[in-house]
């Protein structure tokens, strides 16, 4: 039989098997088609802008580690903020900075700045009730809670009882710093620490105090809350010099000059100088996450809030004493001046010793640099064109009375002096490197890591949901379009993780607080790139796999389906392990952080071990020469 | 079929595409909704859709027409989207036909029935009309099934759908092409292989 009569034949039987409509399907069809009306369709840019805002929203879950309150660069700003406020308990003014210091007023604003930024509001508003509700009895708690709440009254009211029940020295700091915040001040020459001898600076000086607004003398009506509160405090803990030598100030302010000398040498002469902060923190840590903040969260924000007025005082202190040491010393009283001097030097450095928070031991060494800024003072070096150092161009130069004092104490005594700030300002330097490196650990690299996870599980959601369009309207045309190897699909997949892979790594050692959101920003598109390639690639492939019969969107549609489960299954352990990381090292840092008796001190000398006992004395420190050039 | 005032308009696919201008008519009362080019899109594919379906539904009429409906619904809805240039109106036809098919045989296969090939209609048998033909008629159309059924088993599922297409409804290997998404040349190749075994079957069915 020729062809074309089978053709027809064939053509015939199909026919004839064919089905027809039963009756009426007309008029049924006829009635839903006039029913029907236009179906919306939006204009191809809105499915682009759709697409590309699911695809935003996909790996947008990189950011669910960090809560509503901790968005993006808050962790950078905080950080900024509390670098602000500490500059301003830490400022001694080197040797040609005329930068106006933050007075107590200005870091009491700042801190409350900072607790902005964390986004504690909700947590403040609710501290009070839930620690009273959940925590009956809990000195601790009920600290925290009254270091919290923004009303003052209410704060201070916590804390008196938590002091009371409680028998927290830790409380009675807090007590007392919760009154200082609010408690009267004044302005004086003295708390300056300008040099009386120097006419411009003591007429720069008495024209600042005159502008400044403030009193220049305190009633003892308005401070006596403030000076019971010390005496509570330091009747609760003998042996610890904080309480007597914030008193120094109130004094100081209520012109009771003698009895404030005397009593910041007897604070000198106590063994230690507790100021309870890490303690502190600890407490606001707990009673933060037991209301639902994330523990590395918690302690973070705790940390970056933490009172530093009280530092803000001592360093006030501690000019006070300086000023008054060299007015006796022009009164011809040397004995007294050198007293002076070196109690404050000797309560710098037992603020050193006895320090649990890093903070505690950066004042110490400002203090000590205070009291000894006769004999040897702190400035950048100019002349040795060396900007950067491991004193980061700064040093120590004779300072104005540094004949005077090795008169009156010996060349040795006076180069002990000398050792002594130079060995603190290096262990000061090599704190700050450790502090960042240890911030990181607990802070950065946890959120991070987890970020990373959720990315990862974002860029693993927007793959299954190409996958799940491609199997659902092309499965089988997509499956007998390609050929392509295992060995093929592996190195498509390489090749697709280059960019997210490229962008970690490229990172990886930048990661600091600062650089977060650039660094988010920068994974982001290593996440979007590599979408793209797991998307473009395939398709570059199928001019290779597709079949001879197969069209090359087809074959592209059917590598898809190959390479696109591996992928998944790739991420999905990628982002199990980031997560698992990212989890372990959250909560190693935490339950460190976390343990009763933590110290961040002890904590960061025990890393950096033998260059903390025997740190490196740069040679070039010191230059006998006043004023420096 | 049962007599029916559209009935005379029932055309092949092929036909049912038509002069240019009679297209272009079409399409542009089906943009502004008008009834009677409703009336004349059903007139000129609803019946070929139909077979098409439920040929490939396994003979379900029930689901054939829904989905021949369906796709009748769908093009009106989605008329703006339809583009001459790009595929002829009944390729595009098809091509709805064949996304609400392949939904209906996921369905189909979920589900525990009677196989539709084991039902018998009595409407279909009322489409004879005249009654002295009806035992001819009838016997005629369960032997073509019958042979259809044997060349069902010795085709793949792809190469029963391109025949179908291009000899029972007519359609040209281009069309056919787009409809199942290959180029032409597949479905040459496709068409080729599929007369062969067809052939294969209609003679072992002979036999």
């Amino acid at each position: 039989m020729p062809n074309e009569q089978r053709e027809e034949e064939l053509t015939e039987i199909l026919k004839r098997a064919r089905y027809h409509p039963p009756s009426g399907w007309q008029e049924r069809a006829l009635e839903l088609m006039a029913r029907a009306r236009p179906a919306r369709r939006g204009s191809n840019l809105q499915a682009l802008a759709v697409a590309a805002g699911a695809i935003i929203a996909l790996l947008a879950l990189g950011l669910f580690p960090y809560s509503p309150g901790f968005s993006l660069g808050t962790f950078g700003r905080a950080l900024a903020a509390q670098q602000a406020v500490a500059e301003g308990a830490l400022a001694e003014r080197p040797v040609g900075h005329n930068k106006r210091e933050a007075s107590p007023a200005d870091v009491s604003a700042r801190q409350s700045a900072t607790k902005d930024i964390l986004g504690l509001g909700p947590y403040r508003q609710r501290a009070r009730s839930f620690a009273q509700t959940h925590y009956p009895g809990d000195a601790a708690m009920l600290m925290a809670a009254g270091l919290l709440v923004e009303d003052a009254d209410t704060g201070r009211r916590l804390l008196r009882e938590a002091a009371e029940t409680g028998r927290k020295p830790a409380a009675w700091a807090a007590y007392a710093g919760r009154l200082m915040e609010t408690a009267a001040q004044y302005d004086r020459i003295g708390i300056s620490g300008a040099d009386p001898e120097d006419a411009e600076a003591m007429a720069e000086m008495e024209r600042r105090v005159r502008n400044s607004g403030l009193p220049a003398k305190l009633s003892q009506h308005e401070v006596a809350p403030v000076l019971q509160a010390f005496r509570d405090w330091e009747a609760a803990e003998p042996k610890n010099a904080m309480p007597l030598a914030l008193e120094v100030y109130y004094l100081y302010g209520l012109h009771r000059d003698a009895e404030a000398l005397a009593t910041w040498q007897r604070a000198a002469s106590l063994p230690r100088v507790t100021d309870y902060n890490q303690e502190r923190a600890q407490a606001v840590a707990r009673l933060l996450s037991a209301m639902g903040m994330r523990e590395r969260e918690a302690a973070s924000a705790a940390t970056f809030s933490s009172d530093l007025l009280l530092y803000v005082y001592l360093r006030s202190c501690a000019r006070i004493a300086t000023y008054e040491g060299r007015l006796a010393q022009m009164n011809h009283n040397p004995e007294e001046a050198i007293r002076l001097w070196n109690a404050t030097m000797g309560f710098g450095r037992r603020m050193q010793d006895s320090a649990d928070a890093v903070i505690g031991f950066l004042v110490g060494v400002a203090v000590e640099s205070i009291g000894a800024g006769p004999t040897w003072k702190w400035g950048a070096d100019r002349s040795s064109g060396i900007p950067r150092g491991p004193l980061g161009g700064f040093r120590y130069f004779y300072g104005p009375q540094h004949g005077f004092y090795v008169s009156q104490v010996g060349e040795l005594a006076d180069s002990r002096v000398r050792d002594s700030l130079i060995r603190a300002r290096v262990r000061a330097s090599l704190l700050q490197n450790l502090v960042s490196e240890r911030m990181d650990a607990g802070l950065v690299k946890p959120g991070l890591l987890l970020g990373l996870s959720g990315l990862t599980i974002g860029l693993l959601a927007a793959l299954l949901v190409v996958f799940a369009a491609i199997s659902i309207r092309f499965r089988r045309q997509a499956d007998e379009a390609t050929e392509l190897r295992v060995g093929a699909q592996l190195t498509i997949l390489v090749f697709a993780f280059i960019p997210v892979c490229a962008g970690i790594a490229a990172y990886w050692p930048l990661w600091d607080l600062q650089r977060g959101p650039a660094l988010l920003r920068a994974l982001l598109g290593g996440y979007l790139f590599t979408f793209l390639a797991m998307l473009l690639l395939p398709l570059l492939a199928a001019r290779f796999s597709r079949l001879p019969s197969a069209r090359l969107a087809a074959a592209w549609r059917g590598n898809l389906r190959r390479i696109l489960p591996l992928a998944v299954a790739s991420l999905a352990i990628a982002a199990l392990a980031l997560g698992i990381a990212g989890k372990n090292m959250e909560r190693k840092w935490a339950r460190e952080w976390y343990a009763p008796g933590y110290s961040e001190m002890k904590s960061l000398i025990s890393l950096a071990g033998p260059a903390w006992t025997n740190p490196k004395i740069p040679a070039d420190a010191w230059r006998a020469e006043y004023p420096p050039r | 079929m049962k007599d029916s005032p559209l009935a005379s308009a029932q055309v092949t696919p092929t036909q049912a595409n038509g002069g240019h201008s009679a297209i272009e008519d079409l399409l542009r009362g089906l943009r502004q909704s008008d009834r009677l080019a409703h009336a004349e899109l059903c007139a000129r594919f609803g019946a070929a859709l139909f077979g098409y379906a439920a040929a490939r539904l396994g003979g379900d009429e029930e689901r054939a027409e829904e989905v021949m409906v369906r796709t009748l619904v769908d093009a009106i809805r989605n008329i703006g989207l339809y583009n001459p240039a790009r595929s002829s109106l009944a390729a595009w036809l098809y091509g709805i036909a064949r996304r609400h098919i392949q939904t209906q045989r996921r369905q189909q296969s979920r589900r525990k029935t009677v196989p539709p090939s084991a039902r018998v209609s009595l409407e279909s048998m009322g489409e004879i009309a005249d009654i002295d033909d009806l035992e001819n008629g009838v016997a005629a159309r369960l032997e073509a099934r019958r042979k259809v059924a044997r060349i069902a088993t010795l085709l793949s599922d792809l190469e029963m759908e391109v025949l179908l297409l291009r000899y029972a409804d007519g359609l040209s290997v281009k069309e056919v092409a787009g409809i199942v998404g290959r180029s032409e040349k597949a479905v040459d190749s496709l068409l080729h292989r599929a007369k062969q075994r067809a052939q294969k079957g209609v003679t072992e069915s002979a036999e």
